[in-house]
């Protein structure tokens, strides 16, 4: 057995088949919009990708243990600083979203070092509390600032010059978003997979699975839930500023409150919580499906509840651990048609 | 190498341990023994830094432990096991270990986000250092097994390998043998005697009379709190103090 890396496996042979597999996704995703003009469809996808940034940003900070509940309260964060950003200071995107990202990650810090003493049940009420003060004083104060309670109005969407061309983002030509998006989640994907496999995520991981025994061994537990808490806040206030330009507004009620976390909670827990690949996919699925399935869409509240109870009870690690799952059944159902 | 003075601790209203002296001296193996609820494990609890005695002060190599978090005992060079078999259960044992030997790999936040080439280097080195570290607690064999799946013996055995893994110089085992035949204690007396003899100081709490009478150069006996006797395993085996402890006044001509 040749083991090369702490993840296990042989190191060359796999990086050889995951970059041929990443690259025909890569380039099947990068040429859609040359195919696809339907502003229908690409919104779906970008949604989707969008999404799929926030549920990896939720699964950071599950890897930690619970369950952030001021997980859109950073996604609006996200949305009204670079709205401000670009606002009142005429800064263009790709320098509103890491203004974004500054101004979560100094919010996280504080309020990671104030919670994260807490656990469970205790981690979600004051996150939670953390969500609505946060949306009633954006509601009730800052009429000239940040809207009120009408919200940031009039974000400018992107603009970015292409050799000297500039390219027009706006909702009949979705492509530059579609692009942009793309963009975001694949530093993403990358900062999330080599989190988890270095050093940071293994005492993370270490310890949500044992924090006693992590820290006899020396991880310092404060330090590294503030960093996996401050990882998860970043990207989502990354996603946030997205939307915040994407729909040249920002609604403090869109993002804030347990209505916005359970669908986020059920991406997570349906993709399953210890894969990148499956939080992304949940995501994705739980994004396209209401667009076509009605019912999901109008009760979306009860379905995502039920969809999170019949995941736990049935399959806690979610879609990705179904390949595991259904490897003895797949393996008897060949052995029967052998003989 | 560590000195205990005066060490008190309460919880509540209970003194569990009161004006406690311990010195545990280099290369030695100490055995701490006493009935259940005598304050073993608090006194565990109180060097790695999980509890904060109320009186006293604990140094270890020069430093003082007490207001020291545990992750910073542990880089100091004092790591413990658990009482109740504690480790990462569904991960792999190369995995425990990986993760333990972390702690020296010295890899930093920046390298390990971008996968720089020292940290690669060190991290194929720490897989390696952990191969020969379930070697020599002949683990190997179920390195690829999850812990969680391992027998009890070996479960012990693992405790106390990724306790070794962060390379201390004191290290702390409550209660290493704990439900075990006679066969798997024996095979962990061996165990803790080859880890003394590469250079470890030991200190045990141990149920388990054979254990600590067959390994120990010397034993702290605590009842309620309080250091009751202490000595090399045949005179604390003597002693009445010892044996009313244990068997109760009147009837000490029982002593084992």
């Amino acid at each position: 057995m040749t083991i090369n890396s702490p993840c296990g496996g042989s190191r060359t042979k796999r990086c050889y088949y995951l970059a041929c597999v990443l690259t025909v996704i890569g380039v099947f995703f990068f040429i859609i919009p040359i195919f696809v003009h339907d502003e229908f469809y690409l919104n779906i996808l970008i949604l989707a990708a969008a999404n799929g940034v926030i549920a990896l940003a939720m699964r950071a900070i599950m890897n930690m243990g619970t369950p952030s509940f001021a997980h859109g309260a950073f996604v609006g964060i996200g949305g009204y600083a670079s709205g401000l950003g670009a606002i009142k200071l005429g800064l263009p995107f790709w320098l509103t979203a890491p203004l974004a990202a500054v101004v979560a990650v100094m919010i996280a810090v504080v309020l990671g070092v104030i919670t994260l003493r807490l656990r469970g049940t205790y981690f979600i009420i004051i996150t939670l509390s953390f969500s609505e003060i946060i949306r009633v004083v954006l509601n009730s104060t800052g009429e000239n600032i940040w809207g009120g309670a009408k919200g940031l109005l009039n974000i400018p969407p992107p603009s970015v010059n292409f050799f000297g061309r500039a390219i027009q983002f706006s909702q009949n030509n979705l492509a530059p978003y579609y692009y942009l998006i793309f963009v975001i989640l694949i530093i993403t994907l990358i900062v999330m997979y080599r989190t988890d496999h270095s050093r940071i995520g293994m005492n993370i991981r270490a310890l949500r699975f044992s924090p006693n025994l992590a820290q006899s061994i020396g991880v310092h537990l404060m330090k590294w839930r503030v960093i996996a808490f401050a990882i998860g806040c970043i990207f989502a206030a990354i996603a946030g500023a997205f939307y915040a330009h994407y729909y040249v507004m920002v609604d403090a009620n869109a993002f804030f409150g347990v209505s916005y976390i359970i669908p986020v909670i059920a991406w997570v827990i349906v993709g399953g919580r210890e894969s990148i690949v499956g939080t992304l996919l949940g995501a994705a699925i739980l994004t396209i499906l209401p667009q076509y399935i009605k019912p999901l869409r109008e009760y979306d509240q009860m379905a995502f509840g039920i969809i999170l109870v019949l995941f736990g009870l049935l399959l806690p690690q979610g879609l990705a651990s179904l390949p595991v799952r259904l490897s003895p059944w797949w393996a008897s159902l060949r052995r029967k048609e052998q003989s | 190498m560590l000195e205990l003075n005066d060490i008190s601790v309460k919880f509540g209203g209970v003194l569990a341990i009161s004006n406690l002296d311990l010195v545990v001296n280099k290369d030695e193996i100490v055995g701490l023994i006493g009935p259940n609820g005598a304050g073993k494990t608090t006194l565990f609890n109180v060097v790695s830094g999980f509890i904060k005695p109320v009186t006293g002060t604990a140094v270890y190599k020069g430093y003082r432990l007490v207001g020291k978090r545990p992750d910073q005992i542990a880089k100091l060079g004092l790591t413990r096991t658990f009482q109740h078999t504690v480790l990462w259960a569904n991960v792999t044992v190369l995995q425990n270990i990986i993760w333990a030997h972390h702690l020296k790999a010295g890899v930093s936040f920046w390298g390990a986000l971008f996968g720089t080439q020292t940290t690669r280097h060190r991290e194929k080195n720490v897989v390696e250092k952990s191969m020969e570290i379930l070697r020599y607690f002949g683990l190997d064999p179920v390195a690829h097994e999850l812990a969680g799946n391992l027998p009890h013996g070996q479960q012990r055995a693992l405790g106390i390998a990724i306790a070794v893994s962060a390379d201390p110089d004191l290290l702390m085992l409550d209660e290493p043998a704990t439900g075990m035949t006679g066969e798997e204690s024996a095979r962990m007396m061996n165990l803790i005697r080859k880890v003394r003899d590469s250079g470890r100081t030991i200190l045990l709490v141990e149920h388990n009379m054979r254990v600590v009478t067959g390994c120990c150069d010397r034993i702290v006996v605590l009842n309620f709190g309080q250091k009751i006797a202490e000595g090399s395993p045949e005179e604390v085996s003597k002693n009445p103090r010892v044996v009313e402890a244990y068997l109760g006044a009147e009837e000490g001509e029982y002593a084992a």
